[in-house]
């Protein structure tokens, strides 16, 4: 198992060191009381990248997403995201982030509307109201926006959720599972916000579907089963 | 992506949107306010019946308005965290809105259950109980600095047990200690208000004292908070 | 192999089985035997005490609990700083409990000898006095301490919690140590000023007093020591369990 935690400690390049957007992982590690999920981990993505984390369940893909959003803090190493040429926390540099996660929900008792107006402004943003319109009909909730988010399909959620990781125009995306309950022009909605994303920002996701490891321009395994 | 100039406006502005969004949120399901009222209606009848078969002494029913205020605050207030937690909200929030004001958001909305519970069990209880009103308004002087500060240690309390995985046990346990010296001067506090020979200073210093405890634990808080909601 | 450098070394160094330090832990133990005798033989009965002024005698002992109780408490706010503002490691995390968890057995001795003296001097084992009531609630915040931390199950937010914790109680910590004891109307039979007013004890009194609390501050350096020790050694052991699996 140790061996195969595969490209730990590689050394960063000088273009890596140089990028104005990146991510880095030098040497983390993540142990939870009795289980080291990620050890000594080492990568970088940097501008136009999309990078597919993939493995097995349990394998510490949604860890290392978690790690790289500042959500959870590493046991050793360290973590950075640069930022038009500014090294950060992840937890300082939240502005620049989209994130998406099974565990992140929105509020139900409020409908989608106010919902992506209040994320907005405590992002310090304002959506007028044709790009509320735009939004929703971008992840096709044309029309529903004044239902509450208790009355929506999972399917539904998980296409708001995705409207408001994306309100603010984020360069680093960080989906985990981003077509869990989407049907297929859902998953194809998908594909498209991240096509569109690489040719300004960098990403990662994290996934099971073997199709969706096509969408990446790199992918890293962890544990990958031989 | 605006972020910088206009930095102190955009907080405030982000606080105003988590107490407007708490307050609309409980207004749909009522879930803190409910609870809360339903608990302190409870205990005033059981206390009620109680102090009917035989007179306590004031200070025991100073001592079951407190007691019952304490619980019925740590209930409800620990609601706007817990909640957040166990839904999945916080880890939004949390990606979006900067932690002080979170703090300052759900602080300001803990304040304003505290009142509409304060002003529904406060003259309830000192109707049922039969408790003299020496001095009327140094008695509400010290029940709203009482109960500010002890709304002040319940939120970040509350802030505490919901990233503790908020069970409700714990509550009692995190909480005790910090509100014990608070409670003991309010019932100091509300004790001497009873009394009409007891000159206006001696109440203002309690008074005083109730107030620079919730300072301070406000001044604490805002050190801690964004370690304690963002580690 | 090990991801924790900062710990490891010491322990890889030391094999021989000598224990470390040992000189001044026989000192520590025979300077007590000194101060329990000097306590009950050297030191005169006082004025002012029950059993023939024999009750004063727990005094050497009681209070030297109390002001460890307070130090350690100060011991652990001095670490939750600086976890949080800068050194966040579990070596500091480490700390931080142990001194809480000291804190927690002092607290308790010093209310038990407390309740003893209380039992003896004033007829009644509780007596409601400000003191009891602060030691009772110290005793709480560390009793809370310890079941945050069994709560929390992530180790590095179980360490930044416990630590705000540590700091947000500081604040009835300084109302129970400094102001609830001085409101005149709680009315304390405890004597404020003794320690270090001039006519307040006798010198033998005195000397027996401070070298009792230089032998607790020994024992409690000691205790701290080999709890950190042990703390290290589970370290090391779940982390060899976490290579081997």
């Amino acid at each position: 198992m140790l061996e195969r935690a595969c490209e730990s400690n590689v050394m960063l390049s000088d273009e890596e060191q140089k990028a104005q957007l990146a991510i880095r992982f030098q040497s983390v590690t993540k142990r939870f009381e009795r289980r080291i999920v990620l050890r000594n981990l080492s990568l970088a993505v940097t501008e136009h990248q999309t990078l597919v984390v993939a493995g097995p369940n349990g394998s510490g893909k949604s860890t290392l997403l978690k790690l790289a959003a500042g959500l959870i803090r590493p046991s050793a190493g360290e973590i950075s995201i640069t930022v038009a040429g500014r090294r950060l926390n992840p937890s300082a540099a939240r502005f620049a982030i989209g994130y998406i996660s099974p565990e992140l929900a929105l509020y139900n008792e409020l409908t989608a509307v106010e919902n992506l107006t209040f994320f907005a402004t405590v992002r310090g943003l304002h959506l007028s109201h044709d790009e509320l319109a735009g939004l929703l009909s971008r992840v096709g909730l044309k029309g529903r926006g004044r239902d509450c988010v208790s009355d929506f399909s999972s399917g539904m959620r998980q296409r708001l959720k995705l409207a408001c990781a994306v309100l603010h125009h984020p360069p680093i995306l960080l989906f985990d599972e981003p077509t869990s309950y989407l049907d297929e022009e859902g998953a194809g909605l998908v594909q498209e916000i991240l096509e569109k994303h690489r040719l300004l920002g960098v990403a990662m996701i994290a996934t099971n579907e073997p199709r969706e490891r096509e969408w990446g321009t790199d992918v890293y395994w962890i544990n990958r089963p031989i | 992506m605006s972020t910088g100039s206009t930095g102190q406006f955009s907080l405030f502005s982000a606080a105003w949107a988590i107490l407007v969004k708490d307050i609309r949120s409980e207004f749909r399901t009522r879930v803190a306010l409910n609870s809360i009222l339903l608990f302190s209606v409870t205990t005033m009848l059981i206390v009620g019946f109680a102090a009917a078969s035989g007179e306590p002494p004031p200070m025991v029913k100073i001592a079951l308005f407190w007691v019952t205020l304490f619980f019925a605050a740590f209930s409800g207030l620990s609601h706007v965290f817990i909640h957040e937690t166990e839904t999945g909200s916080e880890i939004a929030l949390r990606m979006a809105a900067p932690p002080g004001a979170v703090l300052a958001g759900k602080l300001c909305f803990n304040l304003l259950l505290t009142a509409v519970i304060a002003v529904v069990i406060g003259p309830l209880f000192w109707l049922m109980l039969g408790l003299s009103m020496a001095r009327p308004f140094a008695l509400i002087a010290v029940l709203a600095a009482g109960a500010i500060s002890l709304c002040d240690a319940a939120t970040i309390v509350a802030a505490i047990l919901a990233k503790a995985g908020g069970k409700g046990a714990l509550f009692g346990a995190l909480g005790f200690p910090i509100l014990m010296p608070l409670m003991l001067v309010a019932l100091h506090a509300t004790r001497l208000t009873l009394i009409a020979e007891i000159p206006t200073d001696v109440i203002a210093i309690q008074i005083g004292g109730l107030l620079a405890y919730g300072i301070m634990i406000i001044a604490m808080s805002a050190i801690l908070f964004p370690f304690i909601w963002d580690q | 192999m090990s991801f924790m450098t900062a710990d490891s070394t010491p322990q890889n160094r030391r094999t021989n089985t000598k224990l470390p330090g040992l000189e001044w832990k026989l000192l520590v133990g025979l300077w007590l035997c000194v101060v329990i005798v000097a306590a009950f033989k050297w030191v005169h009965g006082a004025f002012g005490f029950t059993l023939n002024g024999n009750a004063g005698r727990l005094i050497f002992f009681h209070v030297p609990q109390a002001e460890l109780t307070f130090t350690s408490f100060m011991v652990a706010t001095w670490f939750s700083i600086v976890y949080l503002a800068k050194r966040r490691n579990r070596e500091v995390d480490r700390k931080i409990e142990i001194a809480m968890e000291l804190g927690f057995l002092f607290c308790v001795l010093a209310t038990i000898t407390g309740s003893m003296f209380a039992g003896v001097m004033w007829g009644s084992y509780w007596n409601w006095d400000p003191r009891e009531i602060s030691i009772v609630i110290m005793l709480l915040i560390y009793a809370a301490y310890l079941v945050l931390r069994s709560a929390v199950v992530d180790s590095e937010q179980r360490a930044m919690l416990s630590a705000a914790y540590v700091l947000i109680s500081i604040v009835p910590a300084i109302f129970l140590i400094w102001v609830i004891p001085r409101i005149p109307a709680l009315g304390s039979l405890h004597p404020s000023d003794t320690l270090f007013s001039r006519q307040g004890m006798s010198p033998r009194y005195k000397i027996v007093f401070w070298s009792s609390f230089l032998g607790f501050l020994g024992v409690y350096v000691w205790l701290f020591q080999i709890r950190l020790r042990l703390a290290r050694l589970q370290e090391r052991k779940t982390e060899r369990e976490l290579i081997a699996s």
